[in-house]
């Protein structure tokens, strides 16, 4: 950082803010060009910055630079998010979450006849590698006709995931990997989850979703949804059948990953829009369905927030725009496949282009109100519906708790610990929410 | 309609409604009342045995087949003008569309039909829930005819009863003698769109307790399923989760047995032979839909449909008693036979136009079943979509569409129409890709199935004239400023935004 700051004086018209950005991509620089702000290296006094995880781990987390930020700055991510993007971590913050709150006596944490958790089951059965092995084979032979998907913990975009439905293929898998010599510098950490076998498809297709949830503070918890969600479908027809247990076309919908198909589609990249999906759905299936599916999702979101928000660090100047994945099985219930601290900004097609500058352009009016220099002493402003853009309140822990009185606010907390939803613009979107959010 | 006439429409009711499910079903049901009845006497049987069959289930299911079928069998052809010059202006079009078949045939050295093999066929069937992976090169394929050439051919076409100077034309494009109906007949007829009607689908969020009562209304109107209150409740929109019931009532569609084993006998057709005219859906179909990010979800299921439909010879009947000849191929039995036979080509006796699979892509919104879905389609051509490229007197043809559209425009905003004219654009040329496609692939999804809600509950097409008319008076202010032929494009280009109730209450104000 530069020796001799400058005090900081200036008046609307003359002030532009000063922005920094770790990734080359239109969607970004567009929006800021628009603003008009300007573009400072890493070590100068920046206002904004948007930073590559990287970037951000060696901010935060390396003991010899101990970074602080001033009032005036934020930053795009939180110093540990990765207690919710790591895979392992995210199942491990989850888990022990529901420990905690059947430890409370929290209803929400009610198990059924089978064991099975009520109301916060909705990652798919998971297990840490290697370290679960013993655990993971003891399950595995209750059902051994099923199949389990192996992903690395810490990467994305579809990189090595692969399909198994035998335990010696991991046997196999895991005497290369982590015994031979070719295991250098400590073993890279596997989560084997339980492999969701009944997708719902539609035109025989199987899909994913993904909606962007932005974060702008843990405690008290704000979450916001952003509606120009779309779901990712897969280019090749969907089967279970274990001869296809190779082709992962099938079942991956990373986008990233069909790219490399033949069938991928460059006009649409394979995107439909969360509204299609839904006008489709209500359809098919009716309203009701319809309705409780988003809710379940919606649910599942706070939960899975909810889940770290004890253990993140909630840093001031920190807010954050995840991507989380999620697929819904043929029961119409929503599983957490995984969630993403970096979403592709890379725009696929024209229109996803579009939908990813609104994305970057409502998250900058959220966090940056009114173009102003961020306070981080003093940001716990609501936004203002018009600067809410395409986002809606998904939860706001300070407003649920205001708009119950005291007495419903214990009630509610001895309930579920989770006060009924928030969200001032969809006024039905409250109305369906107080039902499902017991 | 002459007594004769009366007659022969009232056999063939009869006859059509006593082969149905249906009646077997309602014919049942009378038996059971007659044993179970316990006030049943001779004196009072009559009274008694019409008073249960009246309130039952069966018999409206009867009533639904008969009005439904009454309407259906009418093509308007009655026009106050001699109307042999479009008879002669259709032969002419089906002549060409032959022409245009056959040069596609020979271009691609190909027969327009061949049985396929055993083997051949069982591979199909294995690959019939992903067609689209099925596909060879479809670069040497083209549409039979494109949307500009029927547009030329109806602009081509001329009364020779009229001088030119008798009804030349100053305004818009179509120079036939057509009957149109006065807009205030049009306005009364369509008075549930007026203002004074709560619209479903105009902001479910501000008038989510109205929507609620819809909701609930129409919950009401599908269990009582008689097709006049269906219509008249869909008038004012189809709410989402209803949509698909209210649509098969509305469209007197049941899926019972036999539907189904003829939807697998021509599921069977397709494995057994190779059509030509497949590949030009196909290529449809990869064009159309494929590349379309609202639709494209649903390829696999546009093939189904769309392979069944050409060889669905049910659709021929469409054809009885009308000015229209069906195409005839002729092949050459494989017995020894030397003399050729005339076949219908393709089975179901037409010939689609470029795009004609955006026919389909809504309707695969709301139905998931395939079985469903294709006889929806079938109905929804029958009733509605074959007019659209035919060419006759019949207000509702594609000819009375655009004159109607133009009349409209023309009325209620002169002003606009003749800016336009002066720039020498000619609406119609606009919105001619519009209604033949009846505005699929131009609107979002959810709207066009808001503008379909209207074709099938006023059992009419004109609505599509009417809206096109109303998208050019929406745009009004946009269209008055510019000065040059070339910035029109740009303007009306992008349909997405459009809310399709509130411009249709736009142009009925």
């Amino acid at each position: 950082m530069s020796n001799n700051i400058q005090p900081y004086s200036y008046t609307p018209s003359s002030f532009r803010l000063k922005y920094c950005c770790d990734l080359d991509k239109d969607v970004l620089s567009s929006n800021f060009e628009k603003r008009g702000w300007t573009h400072v290296g890493q070590d100068e006094d920046w206002n904004f910055y948007w930073a590559s995880v990287v970037t951000v781990k060696a901010m935060f987390n390396s003991l010899e630079s101990h970074y602080r930020l001033n009032d005036y700055q934020v930053i795009n991510h939180f110093p540990n998010h990765y207690e919710l993007t790591r895979k392992d971590l995210m199942v491990k913050n989850i888990k022990r979450y529901r420990k905690e709150l059947a430890k409370e006596g929290n209803l929400i944490a009610e198990r059924d006849d089978n064991g099975i958790f009520k109301y916060l089951d909705f990652i798919p059965v998971t297990y840490m590698m290697p370290a679960d092995y013993n655990l993971f084979a003891e399950d595995f032979k209750k059902d051994p006709n099923s199949t389990w998907i192996m992903k690395p913990a810490a990467k994305a975009q579809g990189k090595g995931i692969f399909l198994i439905n035998k335990i010696s293929q991991i046997k196999k898998w895991s005497k290369d990997k982590w015994s031979g010599i070719s295991a250098p510098l400590g073993r890279e950490a596997y989560v084997i989850s339980k492999y969701i076998d009944n997708p719902l498809l539609i035109g025989g297709k199987k899909f994913d979703l993904r909606i962007y949830i932005l974060v702008t503070s843990y405690r008290p918890l704000k979450c916001y949804w952003y509606r120009l969600g779309f779901a990712r479908f897969c280019t090749v027809k969907y089967t279970s059948s274990a001869n296809d247990i190779d082709n992962m076309f099938i079942h991956l919908t990373n986008v990233s990953y069909q790219k490399q198909s033949d069938d991928y589609n460059s006009v649409h990249g394979g995107k439909w829009t969360i509204e299609n999906l839904k006008l489709y759905l209500e359809s098919t299936y009716g309203k009701e369905i319809t309705d409780k599916l988003f809710d379940d999702i919606a649910w599942i979101i706070v939960h899975s927030l909810k889940g770290v928000s004890s253990v993140i660090i909630n840093d001031k100047h920190c807010f954050e725009c995840y991507g989380y994945d999620i697929i819904i099985d043929d029961n119409m219930k929503p599983w957490l496949i995984e969630v993403n601290a970096s979403p592709s900004l890379t725009s696929t097609t024209s229109s996803d282009r579009i939908m990813k500058f609104k994305l970057i352009s409502d998250i900058i009016n959220i966090v940056i109100p009114n173009g102003e220099i961020p306070d981080a002493k003093n940001n716990n402003k609501q936004p203002t519906s018009e600067a809410l853009g395409n986002f809606d309140v998904l939860y706001d822990e300070e407003l649920a708790a205001q708009e119950l009185s005291d007495e419903d606010y214990k009630k509610q907390k001895v309930k579920g610990g989770i006060v009924p939803i928030i969200s001032k613009n969809i006024k039905d979107f409250k109305n369906k929410q107080s039902v499902t959010w017991r | 309609m002459d007594a004769e006439a009366q007659y022969k429409l009232g056999t063939e009711l009869s006859e059509f409604v006593t082969n149905s499910q249906a009646y077997y079903e309602f014919f049942q049901n009378v038996q059971e009342i007659v044993t179970t009845a316990s006030d049943l006497s001779l004196i009072n049987m009559n009274e008694v045995l019409m008073d249960k069959i009246k309130s039952s289930a069966s018999s409206r299911a009867i009533t639904n087949i008969i009005f439904y079928n009454h309407k259906l069998n009418s093509i308007d052809e009655n026009g106050p003008v001699s109307t042999t010059y479009l008879g002669k202006a259709q032969t002419q079009w089906e002549k060409k569309l032959i022409k245009s078949m056959n040069s596609i045939c020979t271009e691609l050295n190909m027969p327009l039909a061949k049985k396929r093999s055993i083997l051949e066929g069982q591979e199909l069937k294995k690959i019939w829930n992903e067609l689209g992976t099925n596909v060879s090169d479809l670069k040497k394929f083209r549409p039979i005819f494109s949307i500009n050439e029927i547009f030329d051919h109806i602009l081509s076409i001329k009364c020779n009863n009229l001088t030119d100077l008798a009804f030349k034309s100053i305004t818009g494009l179509i120079s036939v003698p057509i009957r149109i109906k006065p807009f205030d007949e049009l306005k009364k007829q369509y008075e549930k769109m007026s203002l004074e009607y709560f619209q479903s689908g105009l902001d479910e969020n501000l008038n989510s307790l109205i929507e609620q009562e819809k909701h609930k209304n129409g919950i009401k109107v599908v269990e009582i399923n008689d097709i006049i209150m269906t219509k008249e409740f869909s008038k004012t929109g189809c709410t989402r989760s209803l949509r698909g019931k209210l649509w098969a009532q509305i469209l007197n569609v049941n899926v019972e047995n036999l539907d189904k084993i003829y939807y697998n006998y021509l599921k069977q057709c397709v494995f057994d032979y190779d059509l030509l005219i497949d590949s030009i859906y196909y290529k449809d179909v990869k064009t159309k839909a494929v590349n379309d990010d609202q639709v494209f979800v649903f390829e696999d299921l546009l093939y189904q449909v769309l392979l069944l439909f050409t060889r669905d010879t049910h659709l021929l009947k469409l054809y009885e008693n009308k000015s229209i000849q069906i195409p005839k191929a002729y092949i050459r039995p494989k017995n020894g036979d030397q003399r050729y036979h005339p076949v219908f080509y393709p089975p179901n006796g037409f010939l689609p136009f470029e795009g004609f699979t955006l026919l389909v892509t809504p309707i695969c919104y709301v139905y998931s079943d395939p079985i469903l879905l294709y006889y929806i389609f079938r109905k929804f051509f029958v009733t509605h979509f074959y007019k659209l490229s035919i060419i006759s007197s019949d207000p509702q043809s594609i000819i009375g569409l655009c004159a109607l559209f133009e009349n409209i425009l023309q009325s209620k905003d002169p002003k606009l129409f003749f800016h336009l004219r002066k720039l020498d654009i000619q609406p119609l040329r606009i919105a001619f890709k519009w209604i033949i496609r009846a505005f699929s692939g131009s609107l979002l999804s959810s709207q066009l199935l808001e503008l379909w809600d209207r074709i099938l509950a006023f059992n009419s097409l004109e609505i599509l004239s009417v809206f096109a008319a109303g998208v050019f008076m929406y745009r009004r202010q946009n269209l008055m400023s510019i000065t040059n032929k070339s910035h029109v494009e740009s303007i009306l280009d992008d349909l997405t935004s459009l809310k399709v109730v509130a411009i249709l209450q736009l142009v009925f104000a």
